[in-house]
């Protein structure tokens, strides 16, 4: 036995087998999952196996290894061949699996143990929480009997009330809108999942789900929708919305923003995702002087590509005193003409060129409502290619003002498609909370990292390159285009375990056991904040956005700061529950 | 068409509706607050969902020529066209 190779957890392990043998050792719960042997010999035990990378265990015959390569592997075996297994000159740490406890890892890491056993009351119980999303599983059971109503806005019918587009489904009716994706299943499962071996922050808490069109529009009708249902309940009501978009002006003045901060109030709380595009070149800020120009670099991917995008919109935005022309030269080489603001009839001009077309969009301050300029370009591709040519194209700004500008731009590619990646010196990592996560009234979460491995239900190890215990870099910065401060704080993002819809088909990597699915995303560490705010709704249905975001954020705190320290990632930092 | 009120995404894309063309676009219409019974109503008319609502924001789904007449009503504000999100 070459015991300087056996982690803690299997020598422990080793030491019960000798001291009380193998129906000794499985009379006695242990840490470790066992499987006893129909013979009464040494039970089984699974293994990590961290190794030479081509090491061949065929010879062991008691070792059932579940990879043929790599440098870490699983296995399992009876206890009393470890010893053997140490031996192997190829093999340098044996170490016992551990049961996977989905959420138990998140939960501990921001202390919602410790206030649930402060107070077990603490369920969500009355509160309404609200699901704008791809839909739910009516059929997982960490929803049964807890689902009041679900608008399908994607079935056509009479909708409700005067918003007469989709339908409402209520009872067995419901099993007729399906979540195929299996984003809204899973979300929901970490706001207010019930299970014995998992659950959600609020486990108690009611549903109305809308599953959406994912249009703006219909977001804002879906927020209406579970408020005006909840009222009728007379229901404290948060709704959680793991979703955004970079078609806005970063600020909160669009219409959803408006929209959403209209409808909230006492006991009617949003809660948001701040996105996922953290380190994504997705924005650029340049400062432009009086009768001074400036060009715009992004990069493409080749239009071969499987992820080349069929088009590309850039969203520009400058102060409504500043007056810029705008141009586009593309990736072969070709230049529009520099577009000043039109003012008297269409503000939209085509360019046509063999490789690509662009249209640009130039009104002028009026159009917005915030008083500031917005310009759109859109690209798309040449009319014999079906993606965007791939390469170096440049956003060209003339300032034909009297005063600089300061001018934000996001690039906005189809969901799938390789991003148009601006490029130093103009490329900016922050403004990039969008809408609705820049509302005012809304609460915006960022994602932190609790794991970052995980076996699926096949036996196999899985890693991402997340840091633990760290913001997840995918979380996207602020501050607003404003200045305000988004995100407002920070809750587990990643890699989050919740409920798997049984009409959606993800990877197997990603499936943990039965009716359960691992993700990562600022959709996951959204509805751990709606879960909380629920509870808070719980003891104080009348709280106010404000309110509640205050409770929140004095819980809350940035590891290794002090006290009160904001972030543009972070926001107030890491929720602490037991301070709720 | 009242292209003051309507936001660059909906002028570039009324640039690929010929001006015959019944092709429907969804619209976000802010409009003043509040809108009398009759402004209420003529917004229906034209499309508009949840009116009842005041919130002085709305959804409708609309042609070209809707969209013109909807611009050119002095109690609209500005016209949106609607943008799909992603999951976060």
């Amino acid at each position: 036995m070459k015991y300087h190779k056996l982690a803690a957890s299997i020598a422990s392990l080793m030491d019960d087998l000798q001291t009380q043998g193998p129906l000794g050792m499985l009379a006695v719960a242990h840490a470790f999952p066992l499987a006893a042997a129909a013979d009464g010999t040494a039970p089984t035990v699974h293994i990590f196996l961290r190794c030479k990378e081509k090491t061949n265990f065929k010879e062991m015959a008691d070792i059932r290894v579940h990879q043929e390569t790599g440098k870490v592997r699983t296995a399992r075996l009876p206890l009393d061949a470890i010893g053997a297994l140490s031996e192997h000159s190829g093999v340098s740490r044996i170490s016992a699996a551990r049961e996977l406890r989905p959420l138990d890892v998140a939960s501990m890491k921001v202390n919602l143990p410790t206030l649930r056993s402060a107070d077990p009351s603490r369920t969500g119980k009355g509160v309404i929480v609200g699901i704008v999303d791809s839909g739910i599983d009516c059929a997982h059971p960490a929803f049964a009997g807890r689902i009041r109503s679900l608008w399908d806005q994607n079935i056509a019918g009479n909708g409700w009330g005067t918003t007469n587009y989709g339908t409402v489904l209520t009872g067995e009716a419901m099993f007729a809108s399906n979540d195929t994706n299996g984003h809204g299943t899973h979300v929901a499962g970490i706001a207010a999942g019930q299970h014995s071996t998992f659950g959600g922050v609020a486990p108690e808490a009611e549903f109305i789900i809308v599953k959406t069109n994912f249009q703006n529009t219909g977001i804002a009708d879906g927020v209406r929708y579970v408020f005006e249902e909840a009222a009728k309940l007379d229901r404290a009501a948060v709704v959680n919305l793991s979703l955004g978009g970079h078609w806005d002006a970063h600020d909160g003045s669009d219409d959803l923003s408006v929209a959403i901060d209209g409808l909230s109030g006492a006991g009617k709380i949003v809660v948001a995702a701040a996105g996922n595009e953290g380190g994504d070149p997705i924005h650029a800020q340049v400062k432009i002087l009086a009768n001074k120009s400036a060009e715009i670099a992004f990069r493409t991917v080749p239009s071969t590509s499987a992820n080349a995008a069929p088009w590309i919109m850039l969203n520009g935005w400058y102060e409504g005193a500043g007056s810029c022309d705008i141009g586009m030269r593309t990736s072969a080489g070709n230049t529009t003409p520099m577009q000043a603001i039109i003012s008297n009839g269409p503000p939209t001009r085509n360019f046509n060129f063999p490789t690509a077309r662009v249209r640009i969009t130039t009104p002028p301050a009026a159009v917005t409502p915030n008083g500031d300029v917005q310009f759109l370009v859109e690209i798309r591709p040449g009319l014999a290619n079906t993606r965007v040519q791939g390469g170096t194209w440049r956003l060209l700004v003339n300032n034909t003002g009297n005063s600089a500008v300061r001018l934000d731009v996001w690039s906005i590619v189809p969901p799938n498609a390789g991003s148009a990646a601006f490029q130093a010196p103009a490329e900016s990592d922050d403004l990039k909370v969008g809408s609705p996560g820049c509302a005012a009234s809304v609460t915006t979460a960022a994602a932190y990292t609790t794991r970052n491995q995980w076996i699926d239900a096949g036996g196999s190890p899985h890693a991402v390159g997340l840091t633990l215990d760290d913001i997840a870099e995918f979380s996207s910065p602020g501050p607003l285009r404003d200045k305000r401060k988004k995100p407002d704080l920070t809750a587990p993002g990643a890699m989050i375990v919740s409920c798997l819809s049984s009409k959606s088909s993800p990877p197997p990597a990603s499936i943990i056991g039965p009716g359960l699915l691992i993700e990562a995303g600022t959709s996951m560490a959204c509805p751990f904040v709606t879960g909380l705010v629920a509870l808070l709704l719980q003891a104080r249905p009348k709280a106010t956005p404000a309110q509640i975001k205050a409770k929140l954020q004095g819980a809350c705190a940035i590891p290794g700061r002090p006290a009160n320290a904001v972030d543009p990632k972070w926001g107030a930092g890491l929720i602490d529950a037991s301070k709720l | 068409m009242e292209y003051s009120k309507i936001d660059p995404g909906l002028a570039g894309a009324l640039e690929d509706i010929s001006p015959d063309d019944r092709e429907l676009l969804t619209v976000s219409v802010r409009t003043i607050c509040p809108l009398s019974p009759d402004q209420q109503k003529e917004l229906r008319r034209m499309g508009g969902k949840g009116v009842d609502s005041g919130l002085g924001i709305y959804s409708a789904t609309v042609d070209r020529t809707t969209l013109a007449e909807l611009s050119r009503q002095p109690w609209v504000r500005k016209v949106s066209l609607a943008r799909r999100l992603n999951m976060s």
